[in-house]
């Protein structure tokens, strides 16, 4: 497929360094900082605002980079070490609590085959309440849940094998 | 009032019901209710005896042993557990009575290939508190051929069948709880290699042997290679090395 015009396709992304400060720029800020024996820099350009800040202790450390976009649902934190800036992970929500599997065996949803599932995501779920069994050499494990709230995502298919401390269940914790 | 199981947990309480519909439901509500490890429930017969899958156990008044023990493994010893139980029961029986006990994976208790026993581990884990594993060990003492339901028959024996004897239960109880306090301590303490290897001596079959295996994705054959550190099967599937933790051995083939 030909592009109509010679020029690239706008991909419709918005990187949060795409329009007025790209990593070149970034890179040039650290190293000014840096060479000047700078403890903290901050920068507001259009729509943008930048915070970087280094300790003295360790001249030759990483900066920190605290990257503030105007749009405060996508603030993004950044740690700038040698050059590689890794991509902006989604912050963890605080109130996901994991329930994870004490053993090595067999996940399943359901007491029985013909059974319904002990839950499904969307189900209320109360602290005691069994959300799966793991089995192991015949040792049918009933998994509790240790908090009240939401099941929000259930994180292995039935009959799937499980490791020791594999994450099962993501509960959204009740106030 | 209950009996004292002196030679299990020294003092902790062993129920003995003269009828109960499950020994194994009895445990498991006694767990929940925070009775201590080493906690033993027997029934001279129980009405409705589990085996695993939702299979009853055949448990007929005087016949068997049918006890099950609570107990509060910490995690990292959940997966050997029921290598543990069927190694103390393997053992119990062969120095009670002397007939040589092998273990069908994962615990099975056969001899010659027939059914003398069987364990039926459940738990209930809780990063809270109250986490519990209740270990159920049902054993063929003085049935004779014709006390097994036809559809049992030629697959189950006894100890009276092999021995011509007849056997109480308290004494195999006796023997079973020192057995028990033994191998239980072992996977505590994480003595895994010592555990594997005595388990892997007393299993049925052999590295080398193939074998035939019920599992999620229907049946397949291989090759036994030994057991992985959670005592897993270990096959050879084709031209793959696979562990099977929760599966069935349907027979040895060769």
């Amino acid at each position: 497929m030909t592009q109509k015009n010679g020029k690239p396709v706008d991909s419709g992304q918005a990187s949060p360094f795409s329009s007025k400060i790209d990593y070149e720029e970034l890179r040039k800020l650290i190293s000014l900082l840096e060479e000047k024996n700078l403890t903290q820099f901050e920068l507001e350009v259009e729509g943008f605002k930048i915070k970087l800040s280094r300790s003295l202790g360790n001249s030759s450390g990483p900066a920190q980079v605290m990257f503030t976009p105007a749009v405060p649902e996508a603030a993004a934190k950044i740690m700038a070490t040698n050059g590689e800036i890794p991509a902006p992970t989604p912050a963890e929500d605080k109130n996901i609590h994991y329930v994870t599997s004490p053993m090595v065996g067999t996940f399943y949803r359901a007491p029985s085959p013909t059974s319904p599932p002990f839950v499904d995501i969307g189900d209320p779920v109360k602290k005691g309440q069994t959300l799966c069994i793991v089995e192991a050499m015949k040792l049918m494990n009933e998994i509790e849940c240790d908090v009240n709230g939401l099941v929000v995502d259930i994180l292995v298919e039935n009959g799937k094998p499980v490791e020791y401390g594999q994450k099962l269940f993501a509960i959204k914790v009740s106030a | 009032m209950p009996v004292r199981l002196n030679n299990f947990f020294p003092g902790q309480p062993l129920f003995i019901f003269s009828l109960a519909f499950s020994t194994m439901d009895i445990a498991r509500r006694l767990a929940g209710l925070n009775f201590p490890e080493g906690t033993a429930v027997m029934a001279e017969e129980q009405l409705a005896g589990r085996g695993t899958k939702g299979r009853s156990w055949h448990s007929a008044r005087g016949r068997g042993l049918y006890v099950s023990f609570i107990l509060r493994p910490s995690p990292r010893s959940l997966n050997l557990l029921p290598a543990a139980v069927g190694l103390a029961a393997a053992e119990a029986i062969q120095r009670l009575s002397g007939a040589r006990v092998s273990l069908k994976w994962p615990n099975d208790l056969v001899v010659r290939g027939q059914k003398l026993g069987g364990i039926l581990c459940e738990g209930s884990s809780s990063a809270g508190k109250n986490s519990w594993t209740v270990a159920g060990i049902g054993i063929n003492l003085n049935h004779r051929q014709a006390d097994f339901p036809r559809e049992l028959s030629g697959q189950a024996t006894s100890l009276f069948i092999l021995t011509g004897k007849n056997w109480k239960a308290m004494e195999l109880l006796g023997q079973l709880g020192s057995r028990l306090k033994v191998w239980y301590n072992a996977v505590e303490k994480g003595q895994k290699d010592f555990l594997l290897a005595s388990y892997l001596e007393r299993l049925s079959f052999h590295p080398g042997q193939k074998l035939l295996l019920r599992t999620g994705e229907g049946e397949l054959a291989g090759q036994f290679l030994g057991l992985d550190e959670k005592g897993g099967l270990k096959l050879k599937v084709g031209s793959e090395t696979r562990i099977f933790y929760a599966s069935e051995i349907i027979r040895v083939l060769s």
